[in-house]
Formats: C-alpha cells, structure tokens, sequence
C-alpha cells in the first residue's frame, strides 16, 4: 500500500511544482526544452497514477511472480509489502480502472490517428487536383484569404494561398517557409498528438489541458526561433505573421485574436533574451528523472523488501535449522 | 498509385480546361503531346475519378462523354474550407503558420514594431 500512497503523492506533488516550473520566464527563452519538460511531466504524473492503480493490484495478480522474481525477492515478501488492509477490493478496483483508463487512452489516440490520416489524405489529393507546384518547394493554392500552413506526416508538404504569396516580401516568405520546415523536420505534430490525446482522453484533468495548450504555443515558438535566427529576421517574420494573421477571416474584424499569435508576435518584437547555458542538458535530465521516478516509487516496498532479506539469509543458514516459510 | 494520382491531377485539369464533356478518346488526343498513355489507360482513370464522384459521365452513342462534376473553383473552396476549420481542439492534422490577429491587436503589434526598429 505504500506504493500506492507514495505515487499519489507524487502525482500531485509533481504536478503542482513541475507546472509552476514551466511556467517561468525560461520556457519561452528555450521552448523546445519546456515542451519536453511539459510533455515529461504530463507522462509522468500519467504513469505514477496507473502505477498507483496497479500497485494495489499487485498482491492478487499473477503479476507478483514476475514482480519478485525482477527484484530477486519471494513472492511472500511481495505480497506482504504491496497488500492493503482492506482486502482484494482495493485491488480488483484500482485494477479496473487501469484497465479502463488504458484502453479510453488507447481508442482515443486511434481515433485521432485515424482522423487526422483521412483529413491529411484528402488535403493531399484537393492539392494535387488544384494546387501548383512552386519552384521554391511548396504548394500554391488560388484563394483571396491569406493561408500558410503545413501537412506534416510522411507526405509532407508547405502550402501557400496566392493571396498569402502576394502579401508576403520574398525574405518574409523565405521566413515563413522556414517556419513551416521547421515543424515538418521536428515532427512537432507528434508531441501535439500525444498532449492532445492526454487531454481530451482525461479532459478534466488541468495538467493536461494546460500541458496541450502551453505545447502548441512554445511549439510555435520554437519554430520562430529556428527560422529567424538573426535579430533582424525576427522583425520580419513578426510583419508577415500580422500581415497573416490579420487576413485569416477578414470578416471577423471584430473578433478575439489567438492569445497565442499575439504572444508569439510580442516574443519576436522584444528583444531576445539568450538561454541560460546548461538549460537544455538541465531539462533533459529533469525530465529524464521524472519518467523514472513513478517506476522506482512503485518498485520501492519490493526493493527495500529484497534488500533486508539478502542481508537476513546468510543468518538462518549458520548451522540453524531451516524454518520452512 | 502515385503515378495514377499524377495522372487523374491530369485528366481533371484537362476536363477543366476544355469546359466540355469528352470521351475517352478526346482526353487522349487532349493529353497525348504530352504523354504516350495507353487507351485503357485513360479509361482506367475516368473510371476512378467517376466512382471518387469527381467527373459525371452521360452516353454518347456507344462510349460515355466525361465532364467534371465540379469546378475547379469550387473545388479550391472547398479545400480551402477544410482548411480553415482545423482548428486547435481537435488533432492537428495541419499547422498553420499563425492563429487570427484582430485588427486592434495588430495595429498595436505593428506600432511596437516601429518603436524597436526606430529605437534601436
């Protein structure tokens, strides 16, 4: 049961002071490295709960066997440090909804997969129906409204409206190209799919929404950066995401902006601040411990358990008679 | 399968172009400067764009005449509305290269921009 409290604990812990971390100034100096923190921690707090669930399970399951045998332990010892006094109850519930919980998560991001494979196949096929090729390796679109946008996934591709092409001076175009390569190169769809899978599969679950959202902004970020590496590009690219973002819905003019596009443009008419050195090796090994700890947590009885016993065994065979366990 | 998809990209663009319905032997003859494309070729093509419910097909005589179903305007409208409503809460299937600006944030944005570039 110790296990089980330990994790919860953990879970909450984590996910209060992780979330607060992120949510420094530093993570839009380095967002590649607070997506990655974002992205362990989520998975973290997610694994340290099932864990939680299946710890308690863990006296009544074949599971025990295995359990032991990793740790080099007797199965009696591992039920001892994993049983709750209230009985298998505890157990066959938290095991339950494990199981519950896996397979939301699972049909959840299956169905995502599968939605966003038919929505990228019929783009690609509209495109090479009524699409030009432009010889600067991205797609033409004839339209009044201003659009860039890219399809990531193994057929990937960068499309631009005419009306974005005339909009745009050649460097900004050069820019927003970038960008879109940026995502296309990254896979950043990829750590979008997975914070949206966690958020809509547990949607009231704060860590996770704000996890999606915060995700989606530094990704955007992150591609900025990339793209505009001089000073002075950052001003450029900062025009064309207005020039852009102002001719989406030009119906709409009343309407609220993204929070996002006005934070990223702010960010990229502001002077950049540098990353502190060691942010990026520092957040790869935060996160790293983070998706490590729930394991350790959750092994931890058994452990503790096995190394009393290997101190306790060489005692009883000193000449003392066996007792049988 | 991708040559084939080169190829239906042809045969509409060519339907497009010529207004018109046409037989299998017109887009051909349409095509052919081009591409030495076989007869049953062609066919083939037709034949899938019309179960896609790209191309309708009356009887001419013996063989069918071919006419797109839609413009190809209407078709760009109707790519162009995908676009625009994948929106963040579901997958992101795209990714557009900036969200909407209003006009106030914009103008507030752009002065910001001036300041810095006169500034410094």
């Amino acid at each position: 049961m110790i296990a089980a409290l330990l994790l919860m604990t953990y879970a909450v812990v984590a996910g209060a002071a992780g979330a607060r971390l992120l949510r420094g100034g530093w993570s839009t100096r380095s967002p590649q490295w607070a997506v990655l923190g974002w992205q362990a921690l989520s998975t973290s707090v997610l694994l340290a709960v099932l864990l939680a669930a299946v710890s308690l399970a863990v006296p009544f399951l074949p599971l025990r066997g295995p359990v032991a045998a990793l740790i080099g332990a007797h199965e009696v010892t591992v039920v001892q440090h994993y049983e709750t006094p209230l009985g298998p109850w505890p157990g066959l519930a938290s095991l339950a909804l494990v199981l519950g919980c896996a397979a939301l998560l699972a049909a959840s991001a299956a169905g995502d997969l599968a939605r966003t494979r038919a929505v990228r196949r019929m783009q690609r096929e509209a495109l090479r129906l009524v699409a030009t090729s432009h010889p600067e390796g991205f797609w033409v679109v004839e339209h009044r409204t201003p659009l860039a946008y890219c399809l990531p996934g193994g057929d990937r591709a960068v499309v631009l409206s005419s009306a974005a092409l005339g909009l745009l001076t050649d460097r900004e175009r050069e820019l927003v190209l970038a960008h879109e390569h940026r995502h296309l190169r990254a896979r950043h769809d990829l750590a979008l799919a997975w914070s949206g899978a966690l958020a809509r599969t547990f949607p009231r679950t704060a860590l996770f929404a704000e996890a999606h959202r915060r995700t989606a902004v530094l990704l955007e970020m992150a591609a900025d950066d990339a793209a505009a590496v001089r000073p002075e590009d950052r001003r450029v690219l900062a025009r064309a995401l207005v020039a852009l973002g102002t001719g989406m819905r030009p119906e709409a003019t009343l309407a609220a902006s993204d929070t996002a596009a006005v934070e990223r443009v702010r960010r990229l008419v502001a002077s950049p601040r540098p990353p502190r050195r060691g942010t990026g090796a520092l957040a790869a090994a935060v996160a790293a411990t983070a998706v490590v700890v729930p394991l350790v947590l959750a092994l931890a009885p058994a452990l503790e358990a096995a190394a009393r016993e290997c101190c306790a065994v060489p005692a009883l065979t000193l000449g003392q008679s066996r007792v049988d366990q | 399968m991708r040559q084939l998809g080169q190829l239906e990209a042809a045969v509409m663009q060519h339907l497009w172009a010529l207004g018109a319905p046409a037989s299998v032997r017109e887009v051909l003859d349409g095509l052919a400067p081009e591409r030495p494309l076989a007869y049953t070729t062609v066919m083939t093509v037709l034949d899938n764009l019309h179960s896609k419910g790209l191309v309708r097909r009356e009887k001419r005589g013996r063989a069918y005449a071919y006419v797109a179903a839609t413009s190809r305007e209407e078709h760009t409208a109707a790519l162009i509305d995908d676009v625009l409503a994948e929106s963040d809460d579901r997958t992101a299937a795209l990714m557009h290269v900036v969200g909407r600006l209003s006009a106030d944030d914009a103008a507030r944005l752009l002065e910001a921009l001036h300041e810095r570039a006169d500034g410094s």
